[in-house]
């Protein structure tokens, strides 16, 4: 470029520096805008990129409905693409405070995946510790080194029986940590409590007492490089899934098999033991039986026996009885007999012993004589025997004499032995049977004194004896017949025993019998579960299953989506305006662009210099617009999700891509359309360029062909019309401009009202109630009915009301919307606490029947759902039932299902079991909330209790947020419209210079030149406005659908405020350049403008 | 007391560190009902003259009287009033609004005068009669300059004042532009003023003032100014 043509460059610059300004400027928005609202999206996921990356987020988990064990994890690991794997254990737990329950998804500390980032306090190292999410000490008023007592359900041990899952229960808080898995506010759905998880928790992984893991969590090799938004991390991820999926097929079988021999051993054993105890039950009870019946029999003998040894005891008794008689009798008589004899042989006995004594005497005599006799024949012998031996004569002489005197002496006593012989002959008696006579005498008496004796004495003896014998007998009678007493009770007491041990063994059988019935229909039910264990199924899940992940991904969709739009509409303008600004400088220009060619300079050259003018604005404009809007609005919006979102500070960087971009489209608006003015300018001839440009020719417009309403309008209102229409570019521009600025202040309000206006809604105008209290889990009907009552009586509470929440899911598609069941127990009651009604038609209320469930309004678009369908409801238990949409609610915030409870009786078998308490109370200071908060939460049975002013507190946040936005969008829109709108004015006054020194020199006053373009721009304006609040309706309804959360519905009525506000406040910026237009205007030099053209 | 007077009438321009002196104390009068030629060349300072007289430029020394009228001393909006009110201007290139037709263009000055003249009586009188409804891209070159005529009359101002008014026009449609302003003078009894640079239609005039460098350095008077038809060029 020549030096002259250079300096020229310069000059324009700064001699033409408001249109080099306007130019910059609607650059640096466009672009600004372009690319702060590009980059926030990426800049968001850069965001989480990095923390999953930092804290070495899982990029898949298994889970398997039968829980993982030691193989599984070494299967896994052997999965290629497995770069790391980490065992975990997760289950939902109540813990239970001095008032409050809350419930807790408790999870083993992570070691290398899922890394906590410590807030405060340290991690857990013993099993007496643990740690929670901040808002747990928030939400319940614990502190760090407060001990909390977690409550957790028995798991089955190997043998089946129950037991205690932790090792330690009793925990103390050590540290606060945020979870990279929960950085949305969901925290999940529950059986236990209210059916919502309040918060996580963190314990080591050593305190669960189990060998079994519920997760497998999985680090992908090569997987942190990529961007987890992206879709090859996606694919890389998919991958090892398909991998996993191969082999989980037989490791499903195997712990299948693992599980169903177990538990099928289990079984088996338990019916050879029940089968040999029932055997042995039996056999004893047999036995028993048996005894009995042998016990039975031997009575029934010993009765027989008793009444036989009765009857012959008996029999023999009355003989021995009878013998007894008649000894006696005879006894008697003998004695009779034996007295008379008695009488005789003493008789005898005494003659007897008379004769005896006679006879003695003479057996005396004669002993006497016969011993004399023997003595001397002794003595004669003895002589005799002397005289033969004797050879002395003397002696036998003397011998011999002596013989002869005893010889004598022997005659003589033999003749008194004659006599006594004689005498004895005359009585009869032989001397020589006298001894005999007398001994038999003696013999007689004795044996008649000894037979008398005897026979007295056996007399005697046999009265004893028949004495004895009777008193025997009687003795035998009476031992007899206590004998017989004694075996008759002990028969009876026998047959009674045994009456007992029959009915006792009767029971015994029964119990037996119930108890083997048992155990066999428990092993039945065993067998029938055994059958029913399923193949574990393995779920396979990536990040895509972490609801706050998706939700965030979402968002950043959301705000891509509204980047999609927004950039273009300033994009247009700046176009727009590059274009008319251009085109005027050039056209402007035309003499001296003439000149230079007339001089010889190229094309080329001559139109660098507009190039280069149009290339600087845009390079300065960009550039402050970038370092502005890459910096300021990435933070600003992600700031307002920061709300929402638990994450690191947003990553804010220039992002070149846009940059680039952004810096092309712009340039390609502004250089374009230089270049586009400048070849067609240099088209022409040096001739014709250096002669002014023949002015754009006048045209009737179609209102002229309407006399009716052309006759009616005065002289400058035709001029104005005819204006109007004349400058087409300059109408368009003027209307997209306005209309850009209307619409983005109408949908900030429109915006700020559609957020505002949800919570007084929800929270005033549907939901009436103050407090919902939570009842604690499983309550007998009487406990509830005694919270119930008591918190009836409280002196603040008004009104109250019974209902069932419970989470559930509608199943359609791949929707996992959490929604709120709501049985109220009094129907009639319910519109004092909750209001069904028409968005639209705020009269029309519905109220439940057993027809169908009422639902709220944005579950039902998400869910395409209109009145009439039928849906099928999965609680929490997975149980599905189905009912139709009977109507659908206004409803703002979170999803709610309405159910009577006739309906809920007739789905599920079963009345309604109220978990929660609604109550109205009067109107109430922040602190007596507090106190009665207190007192209520005093009841053990209430779980938890929530002010329904709290919740609405929660969104005041959010609330300043959404003005942020606002002023956002108001700025935005204030500067699009004043660029527009200075420029296209200022284009407008160049353009037309002529014609307005023109009617100056006529001697238009300042104000009449004014009104002359004026009252273009203010109809311009008007139907931009006009057109803008339109636009202004879909740009709201736009960005709600685009920027609204699914458990969100912003109020998409706009109110007339909106409108007003989008009226007024354009209007202000109109009247702003207005008034520059007026100065502008009265500065023209009419001397200068009317030069001719030289 | 002239109609018209310019007492050394001084105007200078500014430019940075030099300043031009476009008039350098000029003196000139001009008669009520005269028809005034200002002749000079190019640069002579004839189109100052004219745009300090018709109250679109700003004399920085000396005074201009118009009918009693200090005009030099006039604020601002009184020069609008006076533009307004007692001035038509017709210029070489005419000027017309594009946007509007002949009567409108005409109308537009019109409407905004106490006792402005009929437009369409004023266009029968230009010979516009059947143009009247043309758009300035539709008339000819003279014809566009009749209207700016006419749109300078219809005011019924004091002065008509016409910068170079053939100057874009071939010789037949000039005499003919010429022949308007002559009658107008005559049969209207306005004052006119025709600047040109052309001393040939000099005897047009009642009043010939001569300018160059600045200055009228020469003033004559036509006592029979010769008509239209009559010069050749």
């Amino acid at each position: 470029m020549k030096k002259a043509l250079m300096k020229d460059t310069i000059k324009e610059i700064t001699q033409n520096f408001k249109r080099f300004i306007s130019i910059l400027l609607i650059v640096l928005l466009g672009v600004g805008f372009f690319a702060g609202i590009k980059a926030t999206s990426p800049d968001m996921r850069k965001t989480i990129d990095k923390y999953f990356d930092d804290e070495n987020v899982m990029d898949i988990q298994v889970l398997s409905t039968l829980g993982l064990v030691e193989d599984d994890f070494e299967a896994l690991e052997n999965v290629e693409g497995v770069e790391n794997i980490e065992a975990s254990y997760s289950t939902d737990a109540i813990v239970n405070g001095d008032d409050k329950e809350v419930v807790v998804k408790l999870m083993s500390a992570p070691k290398d995946i899922n890394k906590l980032t410590l807030v405060e306090g340290k991690l857990p190292e013993s099993n007496n510790e643990c740690v929670v999410e901040p808002n747990f000490l928030l939400g319940t008023e614990y502190k760090i080194g407060d001990k909390i007592t977690i409550d957790v359900e028995d798991i089955q041990n190997e043998d089946g029986e129950d037991q205690a899952l932790l090792k330690e229960t009793e925990v103390t808080i050590v540290g606060t940590v945020r979870s990279p898995l929960y950085i949305s506010s969901d925290r999940g759905s529950t059986k236990l409590g209210s059916g919502k998880i309040n918060y996580y928790m963190y314990i080591p992984l050593e305190n669960f007492d189990t060998d079994i893991r519920t997760e497998a969590y999985i680090t992908v090799a090569g997987a942190k490089d990529l961007k987890t938004y992206n879709k090859n991390y996606e694919d890389t991820v998919q991958d090892v899934q398909d991998r996993i999926e191969e082999i989980s097929e037989e490791r499903r079988q195997e712990r299948y098999q693992e599980i169903y021999d177990e538990a099928n051993k289990k079984i088996e054993d338990g019916q050879k033991e029940l089968d040999e105890q029932k055997e042995k039950a039996y056999k004893e009870i047999s036995n028993a039986e048996k005894q009995i019946e042998d016990a039975k029999k031997e009575v029934e003998n010993g009765w027989v026996e008793l009444q036989n040894q009765k009857a012959s005891t008996q029999s023999q008794l009355a003989q021995a009885k009878k013998q007894l008689d008649e000894a006696d009798e005879e006894l008697t008589s003998q004695e009779k007999l034996f007295e008379e004899e008695k009488r005789v042989a003493e008789t005898e006995i005494s003659q007897a012993k008379t004769q005896l004594e006679t006879l003695e005497n003479v057996q005396k005599q004669y002993n006497t004589l016969n011993a004399t006799l023997t003595t001397l024949n002794n003595s004669l012998k003895a002589l005799n025997s002397q005289l033969e031996v004797e050879t002395d004569a003397e002696k036998i002489e003397e011998i011999k004499i002596q013989i002869t005197k005893l010889q004598a002496q022997i005659t003589q006593i033999n003749t008194g032995i004659e006599t006594i012989k004689a005498e004895l002959e005359k009585q009869g008696i032989n001397l020589e049977s006298l001894d005999k006579t007398i001994n038999s005498i003696k013999e007689q008496i004795s044996s008649g004194e000894e037979e008398l004796e005897s026979a007295e004495q056996e007399l005697k003896k046999a009265r004893t004896t028949l004495n004895t014998q009777i008193k025997n007998y009687e003795a035998n009678k009476k031992s007899a017949d206590s004998g017989f007493a004694s075996a008759e009770a002990e028969l009876s007491n026998a047959e009674k025993e045994i009456k007992e041990n029959e009915e006792k063994l009767e029971d015994e059988k029964k119990k037996a019998e119930e108890e083997i019935k048992k155990a066999q229909e428990e092993l039945d039910d065993a067998k029938v579960e055994l059958e029913q264990i399923e193949k574990p199924d393995w779920y396979i899940l990536d990040r895509d299953t972490n609801v706050g992940y998706v939700s965030y991904l979402q968002e950043t969709d959301r705000i891509e989506n509204i980047a999609a739009v927004f950039p273009i509409v300033f994009f247009i303008v700046a176009a727009l305006i590059s274009l008319t600004s251009m085109t005027r400088m050039i056209e402007e220009q035309r003499g001296q662009i003439g000149t230079l060619k007339a001089l010889g300079y190229r094309k080329r050259q001559i139109a660098s210099k507009y190039i280069i003018y149009a290339t600087v604005s845009t390079i300065v404009g960009g550039l402050i617009g970038m370092s502005i809007g890459f910096y300021l609005i990435p933070k600003v919006i992600s700031d307002m999700y920061g709300m929402m979102y638990i994450l690191p500070p947003t990553i804010l960087e220039f992002n070149i891509e846009y940059a680039i971009f952004g810096m092309v489209a712009a340039g390609l608006c502004t250089i374009g359309s230089t270049i586009y003015s400048s070849v067609r300018t240099l088209r022409n001839t040096p001739a014709s360029l250096m002669r002014p440009k023949a002015p754009k020719p006048g045209k009737r417009v179609f209102l002229e062909k309407i006399p009716f309403i052309w006759k009616h309008l005065n002289f400058t209102q035709k001029v104005t019309a005819r204006n109007v229409f004349r400058y087409k570019k300059r109408f368009l521009m003027t209307i997209i401009g306005v209309t850009g600025c209307t619409s983005l202040i109408v949908a900030g309000f429109g915006l700020r009202n559609a957020v505002d206006s949800m919570i007084p809604a929800q929270y005033g105008e549907i939901f009436k109630y103050d407090i919902q209290m939570t009842l604690k889990d499983g309550l007998k009907q009487k406990e509830i009915q005694k919270a119930y009552d008591k918190i009836v009586n409280t002196a603040e509470i008004k009104n109250t009301l019974k209902a069932e929440m419970q989470s559930v899911e509608i199943v359609k598609n791949d929707n996992n919307q959490d929604i709120q069941l709501i049985v109220p127990e009094d129907i009639s009651n319910l519109s004092n606490f909750i209001v069904l009604r028409d968005r639209k038609d705020k009269e029309k209320t519905y109220t439940l029947d057993e027809q169908g469930i009422i639902i709220t309004e944005k579950l039902a678009t998400l869910l395409d759902l209109k009145v009439g369908d039928t849906v099928t409801i999965k609680d929490a238990d997975d149980e599905e039932v189905n009912a139709r949409v009977s109507a659908i609610t206004e409803n703002y915030l979170y999803h709610y299902m309405y159910m009577s409870p006739e309906l809920y009786k007739n789905l599920y078998n079963e009345d309604m079991r109220p978990n929660t308490i609604l109550a109205l109370t009067d109107d109430l200071s922040e602190e007596q909330e507090d106190a009665l908060g207190k007192q209520i939460l005093q009841d053990d049975n209430i779980a938890s209790i929530v002010f329904t002013s709290v919740s609405e507190g929660i969104f005041e946040d959010v609330m300043n947020n959404m003005t942020l936005v606002v002023w956002i969008l108001i700025i935005a829109a204030g500067l699009l419209v004043l660029v527009v709108l200075y420029n296209l004015s200022n284009t407008n006054i160049s353009e037309r210079i002529r014609e307005l020194a023109t009617i100056k020199v006529l001697g238009f006053y300042d104000k009449e030149v004014y009104d002359y373009v004026g009252h273009e721009t203010i109809i311009l304006t008007a139907i931009g406005i006009l057109v803008g609040l339109i636009g202004g309706n879909f740009l709201t309804t736009f960005i709600i659908k685009t920027c609204e959360l699914d458990i969100l519905m912003f109020n998409p009525y706009i109110p007339a405020s909106c409108y007003i506000y989008g009226i007024l406040i354009t209007a202000v910026f109109a009247l702003i350049v207005n008034i520059t237009t007026y100065f502008t205007l009265k500065k023209i030099n009419m001397i200068e403008s009317l030069k001719s053209v030289e | 007391m002239s109609y018209i007077e310019f007492k050394d009438v001084v105007k200078e321009y500014k430019m940075g560190e030099v300043s031009i002196k476009a008039l350098n104390k000029t003196n000139f009068e001009i008669e009520k009902g005269e028809l005034a030629v200002v002749v000079g060349p190019s640069g002579a300072g004839k189109t100052t003259a004219l745009n300090i007289l018709g109250g679109m430029d700003i004399a920085t020394k000396g005074k201009v009287i118009v009918d009693n009228k200090e005009i030099s001393s006039l604020k601002e909006k009184q020069l609008i009033q006076y533009r307004r009110e007692d001035i038509g201007f017709v210029f070489q290139f005419y000027n017309l609004v594009q946007n509007l037709t002949a009567l409108e263009n005409v109308e537009l000055a019109t409407q905004i005068c106490k006792k402005p003249l009929d437009p369409k009586t004023i266009l029968k009188k230009v010979g516009l009669e059947d143009r009247m409804k043309n758009f300035p891209s539709q008339l000819s070159g003279g014809e566009q300059q009749r209207v700016a005529i006419a749109r300078a009359i219809a005011k019924n101002p004091k002065l008509l004042l016409c910068d170079e008014p053939t100057g874009a026009l071939d010789y037949k449609t000039g005499k003919q532009i010429l022949q308007l302003l002559q009658d107008t003078c005559r049969k209207e009894k306005m004052t006119v003023v025709i600047i040109t640079h052309n001393q040939a239609l000099t005897p047009m005039a009642d009043r010939v003032i001569h300018f160059k460098n600045g200055t009228a350095y020469d003033i004559k008077i036509n006592e029979n100014p010769t008509p239209i038809e009559y010069i050749e060029w």
